[in-house]
């Protein structure tokens, strides 16, 4: 590369000052294996999971999750409650500082109500998660399959 | 000389005979032993089996191509019940997705009348049509069958199987709902008795492997 030591620092001062913040704007969470789980096209709704990890110094609650290519999205918990497995929406999904949530098949999901189109496996959607303090950050997300070994509450013999 | 002979031949005869009854008397001692198992449960398994079947009181449902399902319909072969509805993102599509797989590892050989049956039975009838049941459950496996009906019909099932639901309130603004359900599958035998309870955490080949057990032990 051609560029004198003299424009060097500057340069990649410069490239500090233009890509810092988007960073912040855009990468509040750390979000791994986002995936919504394939469904009959006929389904009325689908199950979206993904791992997500607050590196921040501070805890992230997350209160609300949209998605233009369904009527609304839920965040849900699971609990198995008096014989029955109990599906509740929950206010606010709270990462702790340093910490993680996992979203998964049983346990924590999206529930993503009325696709406005079929999506088949390999098909891509965004996902936008909302924080209480008024930030954003848009994820997405690959329609798979289901495998039968996702509930990992299974005990393994 | 030839009584030798004669006495030689009497011998073969009674040999074989002897034989003959011996074997005779194994295969129905097998017979016997596997009609009256009812009272014992088989060993190793990761299923609530009752040791004496339950039989099953009326009530009248309707399949996915509006056909009756009742209690009749349970009669002579075996079958498995998973209660849920459509409407579900996580719980239901689970079970099916594990049955999916079981099902490929359970032998359905067109001659065996009384190979297993799955139906998936929608406590949700008011959302539940029959013809997103049919669509709903076939992308599973095309041998399943959706069920639903009436309420009260589906509380004469439910009740006398220990399978529990309840709506929660409607969301002001979707206009959508929840179902808390019961999340185990059902075996019911060939006579159209509960036999069996498989609860959560499902795996396939336990399923697949459980079933043909029990089905092996008990006998159709």
């Amino acid at each position: 590369m051609l560029i004198s030591r003299r424009y060097l620092q500057p340069l990649v001062a410069l490239c500090f000052l233009l890509f810092v913040p988007v960073l912040q704007a855009d990468e509040i969470l750390d979000i791994d294996d986002a995936w919504v789980a394939e469904a009959p096209p006929v389904a009325p709704v689908m199950g979206g999971y993904m791992k997500i990890e607050n590196e921040t110094n501070k805890p992230i609650s997350i209160t609300r999750a949209s998605c233009p290519e369904f009527d609304a999205v839920e965040i849900h918990e699971m609990s198995m409650s008096g014989g029955m497995m109990k599906m509740r929406e929950i206010e606010k999904l709270d990462i702790p500082a340093g910490g993680k949530v996992e979203l998964k098949p049983g346990g924590y999901h999206l529930m993503l109500i009325k696709p406005k189109k079929p999506f088949k496996k390999g098909d891509t959607l965004t996902v936008t998660l909302h924080t209480a303090d008024g930030q954003s950050q848009a994820v997405k997300m690959e329609v798979k399959e289901r495998k039968a070994s996702d509930d990992h509450q299974h005990h393994h013999h | 000389m030839q009584n030798r002979t004669k006495s030689k031949y009497t011998n073969a005869i009674l040999l074989t005979v002897a034989l003959l009854s011996l074997g005779l008397g194994y295969w129905f001692s097998q017979q016997f032993q596997t009609q009256s198992r009812d009272g014992a449960i088989p060993e190793g398994l990761e299923a609530t089996v009752l040791d004496k079947a339950r039989p099953l009181s009326e009530f009248t449902l309707h399949d996915h191509d509006n056909k009756p399902f009742s209690d009749q319909t349970l009669k002579g072969h075996w079958s498995f019940l998973f209660f849920g509805y459509t409407h579900c993102p996580d719980v239901c599509p689970i079970a099916l997705k594990v049955m999916q797989d079981a099902w490929k590892q359970i032998p359905h050989d067109p001659a065996d009348q009384a190979a297993p049956r799955m139906f998936f039975v929608s406590v949700d009838p008011d959302r539940d049509t029959s013809e997103l049941l049919k669509q709903y459950v076939r992308y599973f496996d095309s041998a399943f069958i959706g069920v639903t009906g009436k309420a009260n019909e589906i509380d004469k099932l439910t009740g006398q199987l220990g399978i529990l639901y309840g709506f929660e309130d409607k969301d002001p603004e979707t206009g959508n709902y929840n179902v808390n359900h019961s999340a185990q599958f059902v075996l019911i035998d060939p006579q159209g008795r509960l036999r069996a309870v498989i609860s959560p955490p499902h795996d396939p080949a336990t399923i697949a492997s459980n079933f043909q057990t029990i089905r092996k032990y008990y006998g159709d």
